[in-house]
């Protein structure tokens, strides 16, 4: 493990938290260093936000604790959460207040004085691209400049520890790349960054340790090299498909060197120790039984792998 | 705590007067309504009614025609013209042709009616295009009427009445009844529109406490929970929030009513205290509502609903029945008391008087208020 040296900024042990039938989340536990981003890659419903709500102090875990930079977080209390900074999953800021507005709103509430303050937002303003825009109303704002906004309120009070929930989902790739790279920028600072996504990509690409969530469980943890090294040599094979592969599916899981075949919506996920050798024989049983083929990946081993090989599951919705 | 409410409560505030609907909703709805109905029901002030009646003496008895002096020397006196007609003479002609706002008929029979045990009265003929002016005639008419019968009690059996004396009194009588036409208290212009702006302060306070449900639901009252600041600083300031624009918009209807209609509340002191307790108790209801909703549309609807209906009970849109089931139900709506509490004002001798209804909406408002407290509590989470 790379950065688990000293105090960690971020400790949770043994988190559980129900909501009537359903364990959302089921004896967590993570510790996240200063300056390390730490990733918690799972599908919907996996409960990434449920975690991170008792790790914010928002929700009352029914067991475990929390503690961030030295402080226990509890919902009763005040105490330790200016150490945090949360970026909710919704685009949490006020549509009839201007961006510079919505700034100096949660600066005040985070007990800032005025100068220090009026400061701050200027330069977090900078920092997010929003200067010539910031007394414009928000509900002005492009679906991105709205994202940038909600990520420098979580920054505004120079958090140690940063939470962002999800935050490129239903953003456009330019501004999907602005926000990993700011991302990628802050725990250059020292920051402590926990990380949530369903998308692979982005925990490989900006998570010094991931851990793999599902069904309120973390299945996996280490680094990206930690983990895919744990499945193996193995390649993964995307096919997509249109038709009946049920049978199909069948034939290929039988086969010599195929570790794992999962499905989503459009397309059959295959685990197997030279993917590109298997191939043939594949599309074959494939073709057979009738299914149309379109476009076809081989893949190194990376994280998608290791959620299927894990789970029998793609990670996809 | 104080830090953590203020700053809550002028940011929702920047924000309800940025947005159009609270200067729509809460005060150019109801002062359109207002004016309306006005235009329905006449004159909400009278500094210039003037009031033009004739006296028919059919009877001719000594009584008769000490009652009739006594009303024709009000001519002249505060915007009264008054003029005697002859005994036989036909008030309906008189009003068509003269365009008198009606005429007073002491009947036949009047004299004998007072000097012994029957009840007397007196017929008022109104003209139907004048009903505030007709109106005030009226009233004057009941007043004396109810002043010859006292003095009769007053007097015993057999002695002689002397009818100058209520003619006297008469003069204040008129006083009263001119300034205030739709019978005792607030004039019928003047309580339609503070009807209005008291059922309306029940939508005003929506912007408040409701919002803490729309919060909920765009994401924001995340990043209210995730701050170092107390949890219950959001309720509280969405309550404050309510309570401000509930007191901003009612005060600002108040006073429109009273510069622009000519409304009179009698006493600022008293009407204030009213409104700062009608929209206490508002905003308590309102939240126990907006506890107890699923989402802020729902809490939109079923508040709608109770503020039409509490409306309604309370004698907002037409004054409601004192007694029996009706009148109790009544008396748990903020909008009796402080209906009743203006309607006392105009004519009270001290602001004192709103001490009653001013209690009796502050327990309404704790009832109410410690169970909107407690669901609305159990709502600040993410
Ligand atoms: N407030 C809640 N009430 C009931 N069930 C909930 C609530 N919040 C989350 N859940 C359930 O808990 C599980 C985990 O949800 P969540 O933490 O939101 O997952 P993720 O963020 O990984 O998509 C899901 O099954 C979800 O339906
Ligand atoms: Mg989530």
């Amino acid at each position: 493990m790379s950065t688990t040296s000293s105090e960690p900024i971020a400790e949770v042990s043994g988190l559980h938290k129900r909501f009537g039938a359903v364990h959302a989340v089921n004896d967590v536990s993570l510790r996240i260093g200063a300056g390390e981003t730490y990733g918690l890659l799972g599908p919907n419903g996996a409960g990434k936000t449920t975690t991170i709500s008792m790790l914010a102090g928002l929700l009352e875990p029914d067991e475990g604790t929390v503690v961030v930079a030295g402080t226990p977080i509890r919902p009763r209390s005040t105490k330790g959460r200016e150490a945090i900074g949360l970026v909710p999953q919704d685009l949490a800021i006020y549509p009839d207040l201007s961006g510079e507005e919505n700034l100096s709103f949660f600066a005040a509430l985070y007990g800032m004085p005025n100068r220090e303050a009026s400061q701050r937002v200027t330069e977090i303003l900078d920092v997010i691209g929003l200067t010539d825009r910031r007394k414009d109303r928000t509900s002005k704002y492009s679906g991105g400049m709205k994202r940038r906004l909600n990520i420098g309120i979580g920054l505004l009070h120079s958090p140690r520890l940063l939470i962002l929930d999800e935050p490129t989902v239903g953003v456009d790739p330019q501004s999907r790349n602005a926000i990993l790279e700011s991302v990628e920028a802050l725990s250059g600072e020292g920051m402590a960054v926990l990380y949530t996504t369903h998308y692979m990509e982005e925990a490989e690409r900006l998570c010094d340790r991931i851990g793999i969530i599902d069904d309120g469980t973390v299945i996996a943890e280490g680094t990206t090299a930690e983990l895919t090294a744990s499945i193996g040599e193995q390649e993964r094979v995307r096919i997509e498909v249109n038709g009946q592969v049920e049978d199909a599916v069948e034939h290929i899981r039988a086969m010599d060197g195929i570790a794992d075949v999962g499905a989503d919506d459009h397309a059959l996920v295959i685990l197997a120790s030279d993917g590109s050798h298997h191939l043939p024989a594949i599309i074959g049983h494939l073709t057979d039984g009738g299914a149309q083929i379109g476009s076809i990946d081989v893949t190194r081993p990376d994280l998608e792998a290791v959620f299927l090989h894990l789970t029998g599951k793609a990670l996809r919705e | 705590m104080i830090h953590a409410v203020a700053t809550l409560v002028r940011k929702d505030l920047r924000e309800r007067f940025r947005d159009k609907s609270f200067f729509l909703l809460g005060i150019l709805t109801p002062l359109v309504l207002a004016f309306i109905l006005d235009l329905v029901f006449g004159d909400l002030g009278e500094g210039e009614l003037e009031v033009r009646m004739g006296v028919v003496d059919a009877d001719q008895s000594d009584v008769s025609s000490q009652l009739g002096e006594g009303l024709v020397a009000l001519d002249g006196q505060g915007g009264f013209e008054v003029t005697m007609l002859g005994a036989d003479a036909d008030a309906d002609a008189v009003i068509d042709d003269d365009g008198l706002d009606a005429v007073v008929v002491i009947p036949d029979g009047f004299g004998a009616a007072v000097n012994s045990t029957d009840t007397p009265s007196l017929d008022v003929v109104e003209n139907p295009d004048r009903p505030v002016q007709a109106g005030v005639v009226e009233s004057v008419v009941d007043g004396l009427v109810a002043d010859i019968e006292r003095s009769r009690l007053l007097a015993g059996a057999g002695e002689q009445l002397d009818l100058t004396v209520p003619a006297d009194s008469l003069a204040s009588v008129l006083e009263v009844r001119r300034e205030h036409p739709g019978g005792e208290g607030l004039d019928v212009g003047a309580r339609m529109f503070a009807g209005m702006a008291v059922m309306f302060v029940f939508f005003t306070v929506q912007f408040g406490v409701t919002t803490l449900l729309s919060e909920k639901e765009s994401g924001t009252l995340t990043r209210l929970l995730a701050a170092p600041i107390p949890r219950d600083s959001v309720m509280i300031a969405k309550g404050a929030v309510s309570y401000v624009l509930g007191v901003l918009a009612t005060m600002i209807l108040m006073v429109a009513a009273s510069v622009l209609l000519g409304a009179s509340w009698g006493s600022w002191i008293g009407a204030t205290l009213l409104v700062l307790s009608a929209v206490l108790t508002a905003v308590a209801l309102m939240a126990v509502v907006a506890g107890l909703a699923k989402t802020a549309e729902g809490a939109g609807a079923a508040q709608a609903i109770i503020a039409v209906g509490l409306a309604m009970l309370g004698g907002s849109w037409f004054p409601v029945g004192e007694d029996g089931l009706i009148g109790m139900l009544a008396r748990l709506t903020p909008h009796y008391w402080f209906l009743s509490g203006l309607e006392d004002l105009p004519d009270a001798a001290s602001w004192t008087v709103v001490g009653t209804p001013v209690l009796a909406m502050l327990i309404i408002a704790v009832v109410a208020g410690v169970p909107a407290a407690i669901l609305l509590r159990r709502r600040l989470t993410p």
